[in-house]
């Protein structure tokens, strides 16, 4: 009996003990995607409740294996630093890169100890290509492929849209919240497709978004033939009617930017399951501007610098004369020891400064090329290419709280393609000589750039950068004008000897082929548009590391048009 | 030409010459050839070689066995002939530095690795020169034996371990310096020839000693 009570007061407290540290534990709760479903190989919204803290500070860590023994592996790694008062939501975008392994999310304290830990399945989430997302209720399931969520999951940015081939709009019980709006505006822009259901759903949906999209300017309601509500108003310019019913039209297309706003002039609920199936027959995909090629091709393109030969071989020849010249003429061993030595110094001195930073062979170049849009809604795609002359680590700069993804070959047995994001610090990873590597990264962005066309043949512009763009074009109406650089602050510039836009030259080869690769994506054909480039090049260097920044932004602004 | 001079004299200037006209062809041979990105895979059979430092250390070791055999034929010894070793090997290494600043320009941020490298090759081209030294010593004069001897044993030196440990091999270890490597094996780089060294300065002494006595 004495001996059970001794085992008590020892297991009592055990388990007492156990049971505070399990209630004191932090737990996470993940959710993953678009109704749980993902593409590989592009930015997956991601939402972590982190429950059981009162305050906390620490690391949340997202990582993922890629590949098999086969393919080859890598590890993608996400850092985010996180200070939290009494638990807490993050949503955010993780790059999943593949579906064979789990995602590991990890709250780890300041001394990195694990504090929780979930691993999520991928391989059941997975979807292979990007899939139709429908918001709100429709009455038909148009697609076996379809991925129907409500309002408040749609993600807040713009880059989670990525998996998404079509966004379908119908019925809301509230409309769509604010930021969603601007997320949907921006990937609409950058080459997304909009299905919007209107008539009585309209005013739900209505918000200033919504209106810069719509293919109608000025929209209201009216009654139809057979007396169901029709979205009317005054058809901007390129908007093409697909489908009529009645003598109104029922879809029309409107290109926006790079994307595509599909209108349906009525509600989802007064259309028959045959019209459902003849406007998705008209819906074309999503396809994101995409600027890839044009910078791989720029990133062959770039200068590598070096040493000339010239400069080589005339050092050599100087030290084989100047030397033998001493020691052939110069009397006495002290003389030419000194002359011997006043000579390699003099040699030496002018080789320090001949291999000064403009000679000097960097490890890696960098050729970011920013595509700065703006529409009615800002947005920003950052393309990097990286190519290393020698073995080294790199790290990239990215903006924003959205880690960049890289582009993956289907072999990973030839290099390390490990990365690691740190919210707030960047990417980093390491390059083998020879080695190319391209990421893409994204952002939102305001251009503080204004366009207004006054009149007959004049613009004005107010340029609120730091910098000029060092060379820019109006194009209005598909003509395009050089007008040179355009200076930080506000001047009016003349269109003169307008070009057809296909014909329009940059002064830059460089600049001529970014142009041509945006504008056989990007709608310039209406309104008045400018379209201007900056490069700049900087050098940059982590400890041993010496990388070359050529960064190339190409920005273009929709323009105001006031008669 | 000075003949009595003994720091750069007719027999000591072939050395230093061809040191500096080989690691000039290296050096020029060094310089990356392409000019943009797209060109960089199709370069030269050099791309990716430390082409220079191996020649450099390469040579440098020629030189301490060339000075080796002058020495022996002109009877140095004592502290006098470390002392000139010392002289002549540094005197190489300073003609020698003006290629080295101009190669500063194709390894970037390695400026440390080249004071490794520079204090490396001193090292070695001092255990070549006591090597040859030893060897021809008993001739006093460049025997045909010796210099087979000399040049068999540099050869072994240079190349052998490179198979095994690499940075018991002088060229080993001067790749091993350029990428940075561990402590360790960058210590065994240096601790092989230092040992080296102190051993035939040893067997130099006795020889010295013995002849002494003969």
């Amino acid at each position: 009996m004495k001996n059970y009570c001794s085992a008590w007061r020892i297991v009592l407290p055990t388990l007492l003990l156990a049971a505070l540290s399990a209630s004191a534990a932090p737990q996470l709760e993940v959710r993953l995607g678009f109704a749980e479903r993902f593409v590989p190989g592009t930015l997956t919204p991601i939402c972590v409740k982190i429950a059981g803290v009162d305050t906390f500070t620490g690391f949340l860590v997202l990582t993922q294996k890629v590949g098999n023994p086969w393919r080859g592996e890598a590890i993608s790694r996400v850092e985010i630093p996180l200070t939290l008062a009494g638990g807490g939501k993050l949503e955010r975008l993780i790059p999943i890169y593949d579906f064979t392994h789990p995602l590991a999310v990890s709250l780890l304290d300041q001394g990195e100890k694990v504090l929780s830990e979930v691993k999520i399945d991928l391989r059941s989430r997975m979807r292979e290509e990007a899939f139709p997302l429908a918001v709100g209720v429709l009455p038909f399931p148009f697609a076996d492929e379809l991925v129907a969520i409500d309002e408040e999951a749609l993600p807040r940015l713009w880059p989670a849209y990525e998996a998404v081939s079509s966004l379908w709009v119908g019925h809301t019980a509230k409309g769509l919240p604010g930021n969603s709006w601007e997320a949907i505006g921006r990937w609409v822009s950058a080459g997304g497709t909009l299905v919007l259901f209107t008539g009585e759903d309209f005013y739900l949906l209505d918000s200033p978004v919504l209106r810069a999209l719509l293919p109608l300017a000025n929209p209201r309601l009216s009654l139809g033939e057979n007396g169901v509500q029709i979205l009317r108003g005054e058809e901007r310019p390129n908007v093409r009617t697909l489908l009529s019913r009645e003598g109104d039209p029922l879809l029309l297309l409107r290109r926006y930017g790079a994307g595509a706003v599909y209108l349906v002039t009525t509600s989802a609920f007064n259309l028959e399951e045959t019209d459902f199936k003849a406007i998705a027959a008209q819906i074309t995909p999503a396809r994101l501007i995409d600027l890839t090629y044009a910078s791989a091709d720029l990133l062959e393109r770039t200068p590598l610098q070096r040493p000339a030969y010239l400069a080589g071989v005339l050092l050599v020849l100087s030290c084989l004369v100047s030397y033998s010249l001493v020691v052939l003429r110069a009397k006495g061993k002290k003389r030419m020891l000194v002359l011997l030595l006043a000579t390699s110094s003099i040699l030496c001195l002018s080789s320090g400064f001949y291999t000064n930073r403009t000679k000097v062979v960097n490890s890696i170049y960098e050729l970011k090329t920013s595509l700065y849009a703006q529409t009615s809604f800002g947005y920003v795609v950052d393309y990097y290419g990286l190519f290393a002359t020698m073995d080294g680590a790199a790290e990239v700069k990215v903006r924003g709280q959205i880690p960049i993804i890289q582009e993956l070959p289907r072999s990973l047995q030839q290099h390390s393609f490990d990365i690691d994001w740190v919210e707030g610090e960047g990417a980093s990873l390491v390059l083998q000589r020879g080695e190319r590597r391209y990421l893409r990264g994204f952002g939102a962005y305001q251009l503080p750039l204004a366009v207004v066309f006054t009149g007959d043949e004049e613009v004005r512009i107010e340029n609120d950068l730091d910098e000029p763009l060092e060379e820019a074009l109006l194009i209005v109406k598909g003509q395009a004008f050089s007008i040179g650089e355009v200076r930080p602050g506000e001047a009016l510039y003349y269109l003169n000897n307008g070009v057809p836009l296909a014909d329009a030259e940059m002064r830059k080869e460089s600049f001529t082929s970014l142009l041509r690769e945006f504008a056989e994506r990007f709608c310039l054909a209406d309104a008045v548009w400018l379209v201007g480039v900056t490069e700049e090049e900087v050098r940059e260097r982590y400890g041993t590391v010496r990388i070359k920044v050529r960064d190339i932004a190409l920005y273009v602004v929709a323009g105001e048009e006031h008669e | 030409m000075n003949n009595r001079y003994n720091l750069v004299d007719s027999d000591s200037w072939q050395s230093f010459f061809s040191l500096v006209l080989f690691c000039g062809i290296a050096l020029i041979l060094s310089i990356p050839s392409a000019r943009q990105v797209r060109f960089f895979d199709k370069i030269s059979i050099f791309s990716g070689i430390p082409v220079y430092f191996y020649t450099y250390i390469l040579f440098m070791g020629i030189i301490g066995l060339n000075l080796g055999a002058i020495s022996a034929r002109r009877g140095e010894r004592g502290w006098m002939l470390l002392l000139l070793f010392g002289e002549r090997l540094l005197l190489a290494q300073f003609l020698t530095l003006p290629y080295l600043l101009f190669e500063r320009a194709a390894y970037p941020g390695k400026e440390g690795a080249f004071v490794l490298i520079f204090l490396y090759t001193y090292i070695v081209s001092f255990l070549c020169a006591l090597t040859s030294r030893l060897i021809e010593e008993p001739t006093r004069r460049i025997s045909a034996h010796g210099f087979l001897l000399k040049y068999s044993l540099f050869i072994v030196y240079y190349l052998a371990p490179l198979s095994i440990l690499q940075p018991l091999s002088p060229l080993g270890a001067v790749a091993s310096l350029l990428s940075g490597e561990q402590a360790g094996p960058l210590l065994l780089a240096y601790a092989t020839p230092v040992l080296l060294a102190l051993a035939i300065l040893l067997l130099i002494n006795r020889q010295f000693r013995r002849d002494r006595s003969v």
